[in-house]
Parts: C-alpha cells; structure tokens; sequence
C-alpha cells in the first residue's frame, strides 16, 4: 500500500501540471473531396448501420458546383451522391456534405448526419467534420449539440476515438 | 451541460446500437492508423496512447516473409530474443532475458497465453497461424494496473481477424533446409449478417540444431520440433446490442527449452483453451463485456520421464463507460484459479485464487492534452491440497497477500505532428506455480512465502511525424526498478535451513535496476521503398544478495546477460507483384550462465557470447489468381550463428507458397 500511496503522489504532481500545457486549437479543416471521402467513413458507425451503398447529398452554394462535384468524384462506391443546391429538398439521405456556408441544419431531416469544415461544426450548424493530418491520420470532430438535435448516434468504440466539441 | 447531451441521445437509440466488440480494420481505415485498447483497456488511436506502444500490422507481418513470432518480434525495439532451438525461444521486454523468461503477459484476443505454472510463454502453443492475425500490440513497460500480475515487462496482444468483420482465408505450404515442413489454413465464413465462424489448423516440424556447446547429455535429451494447432472460433450478435463469441482450441509442441536450470530438456506440451465473451452495449451503462475462459496445459518433461499438468480458470467482467466527453472510466472485477499437478515427484496439487478489481479513468484535460490513471488491487490465496512436502509444513501453504499495481501517464501533443508522453507503472511479478510449491523433488523444495517482485518504471517519450518522409521517428527513454528479485534454487551451497533442514528452495535475492533507451525512425520513399532502423540501449545494474562469491551459484545474471546495444534496419520494396524486404541486425556481447564441471561443479560459469551480426531477407511474387511464392532466409550470413552459448542458431532456408481463397 506504501507504493499506493507514492504513487498517488506522482499522479497528482502531474495533475497540476496539465492545466499549463493546455493550449493550440486544431488547424480549421476545408471539406474537399479527399476530406469528405474520410468523413464518409464515419457512416460506417451510424448506428443503427444504413445499408449500402448510402445515400449522400452534397449540398453547394451558387458558384460551388464544381468543388461539389469534385467531392461526388472522390466518394468510394460504398455512396450514391447527389450533387444539389441549398434549396432542394433533402429527404432520403444518411449524410448531408455542406460546401461552403450554406446552413441546411434547419431542413435537414432527423437522424441525418450533417458534415461540413470545421467552422460549420463550431457554429453547431453541422454535425461532423474531419481533420486531416499531414502524417495521413484523420481526426473526426463532432458538435455534441448538433448530433443530440438530430438524433444521430455512433457506436461506442467509434464515440470513444472523436473529439466532442 | 452540452457534453451529456450525446450521451442522453446514445442511450435512447441503444436499442438499435451494433458492434460490441472492435472493428478494427474499419477503425483504422477511418483514422488512417492503428486502434488499440492495449494501453487503457479502451478504443485509442495508437498516437494517443499513454504507452510506448508498438502495433505489428499484418502487412508487417506478411512483408517480413517469417513463419514464426518470435522471429517477428526480433525486429523491433526493445525486444530481445533468446532462440534456443527450432522450436523453442524467449521473447523479453527490455532486458532480464533469460530461459523460461517469466516477465512478459502475452494474450491472444484477450486470453492469456502465459503460462502460470512455469511464468513463461511457450511460443509454439499459440493457436495461431500468422496469416490470421490482425494486428500485434506491443506495450514497453509495466501494465499491472491494466492486466494484473506479470505485466511487468509489457504486454503483447495479438489480435486475429474478427469473424463478424473481417473474412479472410488463406492456405500456406513451407519447407525448407533441417527437414522444415510446414502447412496451415485460415478460413472465415460468414453466415448471415449475425454470424461469423473461423477455423484455423496448422502442423510444422524441423529438425533441431546442430551445432553449437552442450554437454553429452544435453545433446541426448535433443528431439526435432514438431508442432500442430486447432482452432475455431465464432462471433454471433444475437441482439442488436448484444455480441457472444466462442474460441475452442487446442495445441501441441514438442520442443527443446533452455530452462532456469540453465540445462536442455525436450518438453511435449499439449494446450487446450476455451473461452466464452459476452459484450452488450447497455446504452449509457456502457460497453459491458464478460470473459470466462480457462486452459489446460499437459507437460512431459520427455530426458526425466515426468509429467503434470496445469490449469487456469479466469471470469472477468469489465464495464467502458464513457461519462461525458472528456471523462472515460473502466471497472473491471476478476477471479482467477491457477493450479498445478506437483512436478517432478506427484502427489499433491497447489493452487491460487486470486480475486482482483480494477478502475481507470482517461481524462481529456484539453484537445492535445490527456491524462489517465489506473490502479488495481489483487487479493492472493495460495492453497494445496495432497501429500506432505517435508520439510514445509502445510500450514505454509496457507499464504494471502494482497498487491496493488498503479499506471498514470500524459500524452501532450503541442502539434498535430509531435507527441510527448510520460508514464509511470508498478507492477507485480507473481512467482510461478513452481516455484511458490509446485516443484518437489529430491532436497528441492518451492517456497510459499516467495514474495511477488515488484518493478517500477518511469518512462519519458517522445514521438514526431514526418510527413516529408511518409514516416515517423521516436524516442522512449526509462528507468525501471526491480525489488524481491526472484532467484531459482542454486546448488549444495545455497541450501537454507527450512523447518531446521538444510533444503534447496526459491527466494528472494535483492534488487536489480536498468536505464534504457529505444529510438526507431520509419518512412516510406518514391519507388515502392519503405525502410525503418533503430537503437535500444539497456544497462542493468544487479543488486543481489546472492551470487556473493567468485562464481553464481544461483542462476541469476542479468546486468550481464542483456546486450547493451542493438542496432536493426530494414529495407522493404514493391513494385507490382514482386515484393522484397531485408532485415540486418547488429548486437553487442552478452554472458550466459552454463553449469560448471570438474573443480567447477556446483558453480555456474559465466559464457560470453561474442558480439554478431544476423540477417533475414525474403522476396515475394503474387500472381494474379491470389498465389504468393515466397523464399526466405533469416540468419542468412553465416552457416550458423552463436546467440546464445548453447545451440547455435543456424541459416534456415524456405520455400512458401500461399494461396487467398
């Protein structure tokens, strides 16, 4: 028990130095088609799982058409997407890919999960969005508020390894 | 507030919830590296984990073209390994390696392989062919608060396919120069979205070394290699929420240990193992899992002509409870009965039940910044049932002690490309079945009242990201501290007066402390190359209380028997089909202990062994229809390579071919 204690003693000691290192934001993330094709991947732990292939909905702002096709031609075959404007309707779709500022989170339907850059999931408007690395390792951020209003649930391994905002 | 939201929604859609255990290939193809539970006993990307962690991917695996793990684990950092024959080697962690090395949990999906009776891992029984493993999680430095008694070197977790996930199936012929032949199949079948089963079965013999320094008698207890192995397993979700697995299997190896004795003995061991998982997601209860299982090792010492038997039983229950998003807790209680057939002269039975709990608790303090704490409590019973052991007396065999085992570490990453970690582990070495009474023999008898050894480390590490290379470069260094280190019986001279009997028995014998170093660096370059090379420095420093004369009389020698330096690199490449890897390995001298002779018996003489060179090289041609032809050598520079002072390891040569299906 004396090595118990010691080593309570190392545990607190660290403890007191965690609040100085806290610090440095995660580098804002721009959806692109190398982006979205990694947060797609977070629809294989919707739960419960869709079927496949999915049904995806890329939304883009006039004069973003082409960056939303750029993102339709990176998805795998594991989606069907559709490339829309924001005024279209949404129904029929797991995911929701936002280009640009367009706010959908309104219209969008329930149990939708809506993905856009990190701005978008800041602001609470989208659910997910991914930062890439430059090691190639992703780091899926989600917006706690925006997943509980749309009634969007991960599996518990996958919860575990995302950073809640 | 905001933060128990998701938790709230998680568990009203529980109902519909999926996917218990771990997906790890669809994890780690969504976070573009490895997952692993292996340093918290929850899901973490390997970056985050409050551990020197290294994860072997099968694609390693396959690349190194070798047919067995103990070859494999050579390659990388701060794990050393003794080879004593073809089938028979010890794999360390960081120093202290010696025959029927006891330090080190290895688990296979969970279920140790570790051997109680003896504290050792005999390679050869693990129900596994390679091509079936998914990943190997290796852990540098005591887990005890994690995985309980004998984490105190690290932890080695080999993870195969999952059935439910995976599906794989492969078919893998060998042979070679000593007579290797070799054969072994995996296959994973799914049936329906709810069931998947896998079946695993391989057979393998070789002829045992040849060259190299034992004794007429040694050399006449030598017996070829010979092993075989059978496994099924089965992965059903029979609820949405609920998971339950199955794992039968049962395994043979006849081999030629170097054991603590510091003799060859040909040992046949046959290991059988069932196990039975049930994993429910209970919504915000969290991720419940129940584990029972239990193993049976027969063992026959075939020069002696004595056999026993041993036998672990372990239930285990563990809840994952994700509180909100920054706090992660782990509850786990465990019992474990380990018992043991009295060797060589039967008779009677010694057991131990031991009842444990544990808690950890991850707090993500900031975005970079995560802090994680474990303890567990162990409560020991030693027990015995049989014969009288003159000159203990029963009532010795009635010990309890209770141990507490305590993990704390932080990983700060200042940058998405550098991670800085320091942990801090103490451990317990439980003695073996053997040694605490299982062994009786001829003025040899166990020692119930032989303390656990307790080790404690402390370990800064730093890892960077280099993406100019598509690779990696990482810097661990520690300090581990040994007390109650164990020592075996020794000769005439090291009898001690048990119950006013001059007897050979087990003690404990002092301290032993070492600082180290391991520093890997990896990538990958234009034209198909990928490369990795590292440095591991051990110095072992021994503060015993035996040994005290000119020579050992009791076989323990670690400050000398680790090499201080190791140098490794490898090269890989690809180019379409064809596929290379080679692999060079640089060591300094170390000592070894062989019993004396003439004027010398009773002592035990310490044997260098010369500073060397090995290599392993493999290349590999895939064609189109899934066939992999393979030819490999390893320790290919010379004809035969002292790495130890007994049976030199020798070039072995083979041929594989493989086929997907």
């Amino acid at each position: 028990m004396r090595g118990l204690k010691l080593s309570a003693r190392h545990g607190l000691s660290l403890a007191m130095l965690l609040p100085a290192l806290a610090c440095a934001d995660p580098a804002s993330a721009t959806v692109d088609g190398p982006t979205a094709a990694v947060a797609v991947k977070a629809i294989n732990f919707l739960q419960p799982k869709p079927g496949k292939p999915t049904p995806i909905t890329i939304v883009a702002d006039s004069g973003q058409s082409a960056a939303g096709d750029a993102i339709k031609t990176a998805l795998g075959a594991d989606v069907t997407a559709t490339v829309v404007n924001s005024g279209n309707d949404l129904a029929g779709a797991v995911a929701v890919i936002v280009v640009g500022g367009v706010d959908v989170s309104a219209k969008a339907a329930a149990g939708q999960l809506i993905i856009g850059d990190m701005a978008c999931m800041e602001a609470g408007k989208c659910a997910l969005a991914v930062e890439r690395q430059a090691s190639g390792a992703a780091k899926y951020h989600v917006n706690t508020a925006a997943l509980a209003k749309a009634g969007v649930s991960f599996d518990k391994n996958f919860q575990m390894l995302v950073t809640a905002h | 507030m905001k933060k128990y939201v998701l938790l709230s929604a998680t568990a009203l859609i529980a109902v519909g919830a999926q996917a218990q255990t771990i997906n790890y290939t669809a994890l780690q193809d969504a976070f573009g590296q490895p997952v692993t539970t292996s340093a918290t006993g929850k899901p973490q990307v390997a970056s985050d984990a409050p551990a020197s962690l290294r994860i072997i991917s099968a694609a390693d695996i396959k690349a190194s073209g070798l047919d067995n793990l103990p070859d494999i684990l050579s390659r990388y950092s701060g794990l050393d390994v003794l080879r004593w024959g073809t089938g028979a080697a010890d794999v360390a962690i960081r120093g202290y390696n010696h025959g029927h090395y006891g330090r080190l949990l290895v688990r296979v999906n969970g279920r140790q392989v570790f051997n109680d009776h003896y504290a050792m891992v005999v390679w050869n029984t693990l129900p596994v062919a390679l091509s079936e493993i998914k990943q190997i999680e290796i852990v540098k430095g005591p887990v005890g608060a994690i995985y309980g008694f004998n984490a105190v070197a690290g932890v080695i977790n080999i993870i195969t396919v999952n059935p439910l996930y995976d599906e794989t199936g492969t078919v893998t012929l060998r042979a070679g120069n000593n007579d290797k032949r070799e054969a072994n199949m995996v296959k994973t079948l799914k049936l329906g979205d709810s069931l998947g089963l896998k079946l695993s079965a391989g057979y393998k013999e070789a002829d045992e070394f040849q060259r190299g320094k034992l004794t007429t008698a040694e050399r006449n207890r030598l017996r070829d290699m010979e092993a075989n192995h059978v496994s099924a397993s089965g992965l059903a979700q029979v609820a949405d929420n609920i998971q339950v697995g199955v794992e039968l299997s049962r395994s043979y190896s006849l081999q030629d240990n170097y054991t603590t004795t510091n003799t060859y003995y040909a040992i046949d061991y046959v290991a059988r193992a069932a196990k039975l998982d049930v994993d429910v997601d209970a919504g915000n209860v969290g991720l419940l899992n129940l584990s029972v299982y239990r193993n049976w090792l027969d063992f026959n010492y075939l020069g002696l002509g004595t056999a026993s038997d041993a036998r672990l039983t372990v239930a285990q229950v563990s809840d994952l409870i994700q509180l909100d998003t920054d706090h992660t807790v782990k509850i786990t209680s465990e019992y474990r009965r380990s018992e043991m057939g009295r060797w060589p002269t039967p008779g009677g039975r010694i057991s131990a039940d031991i009842f444990a709990g544990s808690l950890m608790w991850d707090w993500k303090v900031s975005d970079n910044i995560s802090f994680t704490n474990a303890v567990r409590v162990d409560n020991f019973n030693l027990g015995y049932d049989g014969a009288a052991m003159t000159p203990r007396l029963l009532s010795e065999f009635d010990t309890k002690l209770t141990k507490g085992s305590f993990n704390s570490g932080v990983v700060y990453k200042p940058t998405s490309e550098d991670t800085l970690r320091f942990t801090y582990g103490l451990a317990n070495q439980l003695p073996a079945m053997f040694e605490l009474g299982g062994f009786y023999g001829a003025g040899t008898v166990g020692n119930p009242e032989l303390k656990p050894a307790s080790i404690t480390s402390i370990e800064l590490g730093y890892d960077h990201a280099l993406p100019v290379i598509n690779g990696s470069f990482g810097i661990t260094a520690y300090r581990q501290q040994t007390k109650d280190v164990k020592a075996t019986t020794g000769g005439t001279a090291d009898r001690i007066l048990v119950n006013g009997t001059l007897t050979q028995t087990f003690i404990n014998a002092g301290e032993s402390s070492s600082w180290g170093m391991e520093a890997d660096i990896r990538g990958a370059v234009a034209g198909g190359f990928t490369y990795g090379a590292s440095y591991t420095w051990t110095d072992i420093d021994d503060n015993l209380t035996i040994n005290k004369g000119p020579l050992p009389t009791r076989p323990v020698y670690y400050e000398k028997a680790s090499p201080k330096h190791k140098l490794r690199g490898n090269v890989g490449w690809t180019s379409g089909a064809l596929s290379a890897d080679l692999g060079l390995t640089w060591q300094s001298g170390r000592y070894q202990l062989r019993p004396g002779a003439g004027a010398q018996t009773g002592f035990l003489i310490p044997t260098k062994i010369d500073s060397y060179t090995s290599g392993t090289a493999s290349v590999a041609y895939t064609f189109s229809t899934g066939t992999e032809v393979r030819a490999t050598a390893t320790d290919f520079l010379r004809a035969s390579t002292p790495t130890t002072s007994v049976l030199e390891t020798e070039r072995r040569v083979y041929l594989s071919l493989s086929q997907s299906f």
